[in-house]
């Protein structure tokens, strides 16, 4: 065991892509970071606001967004959608004082197993840079 | 201004135009400004309109109320009127918008409110009607931008503990939800208890979820009325969240909230071109 600082991050992966993407990885037997909690949704359009409000308030040092790439969504433009979402929460965050890197978007297919891997241990890095202090959780919760 | 509005009520009774009327009243005792509904084209003299008619009407509005109904709506008012009916709450013909050209509220009695120093639209952009000289309006004092200006100076560590300290007083008491003429959900994030998002305890995290939440709800949306500010026991100020997104809204998409009758809620559409980079980066292939 290490005493490296391990970040809790929480991955929203969309069903139809990154979710598969995940999959992929996995059968690739490529090395992913145990640090991502994942958490499948049916469409990164899907996410509201308050699923990564929540994931900070209990805790999770970052976290992680993925769905279909432009023009793929299995529901024809949910990720657009969710983009605009997300581009009002990051500066939302960024309003209150908390750092939007701690959230991360990225659009992400089934093929691409292999950029997830990075993606994620990429993340992972830059969270533990930002530091154990998620100025959002609640007291009392362990990070 | 009350002769002319008076005049102008009973002609739409008259005419037909209308079967009510959400207007101000000075209450008989207390000598308060009160909301009034008047289903009479008579009760149209009990009404007023000065600079102690704070409240924003647009709350007011529910379906079950004789339509079409006739509201008094300054400018901000307005706009709110105009994103319900936006957003699909009434359609256009069953509301009919008195305008009256506003030179501003005095909540306390003395000064402008301070939402009023910064208003840049004291007539109502949706108008039936209008009453009053709309020519001699005053100029704004203050920008929106200048407003958070102090805020946007901060540090991410000096806004968070900005916002820990505004936000302290807080007791979930909710009036300014209460108060808001767009928080219509039928039930209100905050009171779903399966699950729990937002726990109705006061303490810093659920201080903060609640605003936060409150204020990307109203992200594009909110029209400026401060109603909220305004109902705040404890002055928490709540709106100024607002309007930081209402800037950032307006820069991203290029919508301006209740002024563009029938433009949807940005959140509802979405531009092919919209770019990666609001994502916080380029995208990376």
């Amino acid at each position: 065991m290490s005493d490296r600082y391990e970040p809790r991050i929480v991955g929203f992966l969309c069903n139809w892509c990154s979710y598969a993407g995940a999959d992929l990885a996995g059968t690739s037997r490529l090395k992913v970071p145990a640090n991502l909690r994942v958490v499948r949704v049916p469409c990164s359009g899907r996410i509201n606001p308050l699923f990564i409000f929540k994931a900070l308030e209990e805790g999770a040092d970052g976290v992680m967004v993925s769905g279909c790439h432009p023009g793929d969504c299995h529901y024809i433009s949910g990720n657009r959608y969710a983009k605009r979402k997300l581009a009002v929460l990051r500066r939302l965050l960024d309003w209150v004082g908390i750092e939007p890197e701690r959230i991360h978007f990225t659009w992400l297919s089934a093929s691409e197993g292999a950029r997830y891997a990075v993606e994620v241990a990429e993340f992972v890095d830059k969270v533990r840079a930002l530091g154990r202090h998620n100025p959002m959780a609640r007291q009392g919760v362990a990070s | 201004m009350n002769q002319s509005l008076r005049e102008t009520v009973k002609r739409l009774f008259t005419e037909g135009k209308v079967k009510s009327v959400l207007g101000y009243r000075e209450h008989p005792l207390s000598k308060a400004v009160v909301a009034t509904l008047i289903t009479r084209p008579e009760d149209a003299d009990t009404l007023i309109f000065d600079d102690r008619c704070v409240q924003n009407l647009a709350r007011a509005l529910t379906r079950d109320l004789p339509l079409p109904v006739g509201i008094v709506v300054k400018g901000c008012d307005g706009c709110a009127v105009s994103m319900r009916i936006t957003e699909g709450d009434f359609a256009r013909e069953q509301i009919v918008a008195i305008a009256v050209a506003c030179a501003g509220v005095r909540a306390d009695g003395k000064t402008l409110d301070e939402r009023c120093q910064r208003c840049e639209m004291h007539v109502s952009p949706l108008a039936d009607v209008t009453v009053g000289d709309t020519s001699s309006l005053p100029k704004p004092e203050k920008t929106r931008a200048e407003t958070i200006a102090k805020i946007k100076a901060m540090t991410p560590a000096e806004r968070f503990a900005f916002w820990q300290k505004a936000f302290e007083p807080c007791t979930h008491c909710y009036a300014c939800r209460e108060v808001c003429p767009l928080c219509n959900c039928a039930v209100c994030v905050t009171d779903q208890n399966a699950p729990r998002w937002i726990e109705q305890t006061a303490k810093p995290s659920s201080n903060l979820m609640w605003h936060m939440i409150r204020a990307f709800h109203h992200a594009g949306r909110c029209v400026d009325c401060g109603e909220c500010q305004r109902a705040c026991p404890e002055g928490v100020p709540m709106h100024l969240l607002d309007l930081c997104l209402a800037e950032d809204v307006e820069e991203l998409f290029d919508f301006k909230t209740g002024v563009k009758q029938g433009g949807k809620w940005p959140f509802l559409l979405f531009n092919p071109e919209d770019p990666d980079s609001w994502l916080g980066g380029p995208h990376r292939g």
